[in-house]
Parts: structure tokens; C-alpha cells; sequence
């Protein structure tokens, strides 16, 4: 199902780091409304989805999701630096 | 064929173009254009991929073909600043 792809989709560089802006981005990436649970559920809810172009939509959009993830837990360790 | 960066913002660049045509692609799979567009560049991403992973390190695990050392292993990684 995975394989991982070793780049980013956009370059992060941290100039600046910013523990508030840090503390944003964590509760995006795993929050209540995180990316995290927003990918698990386009890829669980496409199993019962009865349009078969739309359950194809789901697992592109849910593995986008996921790349997205990549992206802000990269972010995420980027400002660390900090702590 | 640039530095390690331009070739990854390259690359990320028609990655972008690919990942919205799919989506596009998913709910009109008889869109001809949209077809020739995503074929378009999807060889030129397979051949930036293939050039970036020679030249540098493999992106994909596929490109890691290795012979004295294990290229995926010793290959930089985002977070520690490669890809920036």
C-alpha cells in the first residue's frame, strides 16, 4: 500500500523557530482535526463508498493527506531546534 | 542538469501538476486533453526522478540499484535537511 518517497513536496526551511507556531501546526497534524485523522478516514470511508469513481477520489485524496503529514511533521521536528 | 535543490524543486513542481490531474482524472476518466497532459508529464517526472536518483540519491526505493554501499540507507533525509 506505502512506499515512501524520500523528498519533500514543497521545501521547508525554518528561519525563525516559533514554539507557538509549532504548537499550531502539532494539533493540525494530529489534532482532534488533525491531517492524521482526516487521511484515516478518506481511506476507510472509500471501502463502503458505492460510487466507484468517488472511492478511487478517496484514496488519492487520502494518500495526499498523507503526504501532507510528511510535510508537517518535517515542519514539526524543524522546530525543535528550538526546545 | 542544476543543483541538488533545483532539481527537487523541479521535480516537486510536476509532482504538483500530477497530483491534480489524478484527482481530476479520477472524476472525468474520459477527458482525452487531461489524459495527454497527465501522460506528459508523468514521463517527464519519471525521467527527473531517474536522473535525481543517479546523480544524488534514490527518491524511490525502485532507484536504489546499489554496489558497494546501500544507497537507500546512507541517503540523506528531509528532516535532517536534505531537502531543503
Amino acid at each position: 500500500m506505502w512506499s515512501y518517497v524520500n523528498r519533500l513536496q514543497f521545501p521547508v526551511s525554518i528561519k525563525e523557530p516559533n514554539a507557538n507556531l509549532a504548537q499550531v501546526i502539532i494539533s493540525q497534524f494530529g489534532g482532534p482535526d488533525g491531517e492524521l485523522a482526516a487521511s484515516m478516514r478518506y481511506l476507510s470511508q472509500r471501502y463502503s463508498m458505492p460510487y466507484r469513481e468517488v472511492a478511487g477520489l478517496l484514496t488519492d485524496i487520502g494518500v495526499s493527506v498523507a503526504k501532507l503529514r510528511i510535510w508537517n511533521e518535517t515542519c514539526k521536528i524543524s522546530i525543535k531546534h528550538l526546545w | 542538469m542544476g543543483s541538488r535543490e533545483q532539481m527537487l524543486k523541479d521535480i516537486g513542481i510536476v509532482d504538483f501538476t500530477l497530483i491534480e490531474l489524478t484527482l481530476y482524472l479520477d472524476t472525468h476518466p474520459y477527458d482525452r486533453s487531461a489524459i495527454e497532459y497527465f501522460n506528459h508529464y508523468s514521463r517527464i517526472k519519471n525521467q527527473m526522478t531517474k536522473e535525481f536518483s543517479q546523480k544524488f540519491f534514490p527518491l524511490t526505493i525502485d532507484m536504489a540499484e546499489s554496489n558497494k554501499e546501500w544507497r537507500w540507507g546512507m541517503a540523506p533525509l528531509p528532516w535532517e535537511g536534505a531537502c531543503n
